[in-house]
């Protein structure tokens, strides 16, 4: 499922894929991957990216069922 | 006598300087990686991501590799001769297997490290060199007759055609995953 929550929040901040990714210390593919949910990162990514774009770990990551 | 032979060509095959030679690529490489990553040395140059994907990559890798030595020693001893000399069909397995490594990482974005920008334009002109060196050795052999003997295709000839493809092959999954990304394969 893609994460589209991710994806507003990082252009909120006018971020681009490769500089989240420089932030977060991964590759801009895997910053795609995860938000064409490709890939489920791990806690340690997660946490990294919401304090990157300033977003609590249930604003980007829980699935509303 | 099938075993026999194949260990004549064994014998026959591999020289000290082939040896020598692959001792020293690999120490070349290490090196290589050493340089580029002798910021931080806990730090593998690839992400968690890439790290799963090279994993997955090893293991088919592996398992190719596992699978062309059994089927090959299989034909020659159960089937017939194949025209190739046994070390080469042997080498040739195990450039399989790590072809099959290499472009899985390719083409799930885990073959370049995250600060691999200036590295990867280094790496891809060493390729086109060992490429370059491969052919002219190549294009000797042939001069000289000795690629194919009686028939058989001879280590002294096929390596350089083995590390002329190997690299042709890397090089040309990277050329058109690169082209497929600016195209727009992995857009934001």
């Amino acid at each position: 499922m893609k994460n589209l929550k991710m994806k507003s929040a990082r252009a909120a901040l006018d971020l681009s894929q490769q500089q989240l990714a420089d932030m977060v210390g991964v590759s801009r593919q895997t910053i795609n991957a995860i938000e064409k949910g490709d890939y489920n990162p791990t806690i340690r990514l997660c946490i990294a990216i919401c304090k990157v774009l300033n977003r609590t770990l249930d604003e980007l990551f829980w699935e509303e069922t | 006598m099938g075993v026999r032979y194949n260990l004549h060509y064994v014998r026959r095959g591999i020289h000290m300087t082939d040896i020598i030679s692959f001792a020293g690529a690999f120490i070349a490489i290490q090196v290589f990686k050493i340089i580029m990553f002798k910021k931080d040395k806990d730090y593998s140059g690839y992400d968690e991501r890439q790290e799963l994907i090279r994993g997955r990559a090893f293991r088919y890798g592996f398992l190719t590799l596992a699978f062309l030595l059994a089927a090959a020693v299989l034909w020659e001893e159960c089937v017939g001769t194949l025209p190739i000399e046994f070390s080469l069909l042997m080498m040739a397995c195990l450039m399989v297997g790590c072809l099959v490594v290499i472009l899985y990482d390719i083409w799930k974005d885990a073959y370049w490290g995250i600060r691999q920008t200036s590295g990867s334009n280094i790496a891809v002109g060493l390729m086109v060199v060992v490429m370059a060196m491969q052919y002219m050795g190549l294009r000797g052999q042939i001069k000289n007759g000795d690629v194919i003997v009686h028939g058989v295709l001879t280590w002294d000839g096929g390596i350089y055609l083995l590390i002329l493809v190997f690299f042709a092959l890397i090089l040309a999954n990277l050329l058109v995953k690169s082209w497929m990304d600016k195209r727009g394969g992995s857009s934001e």
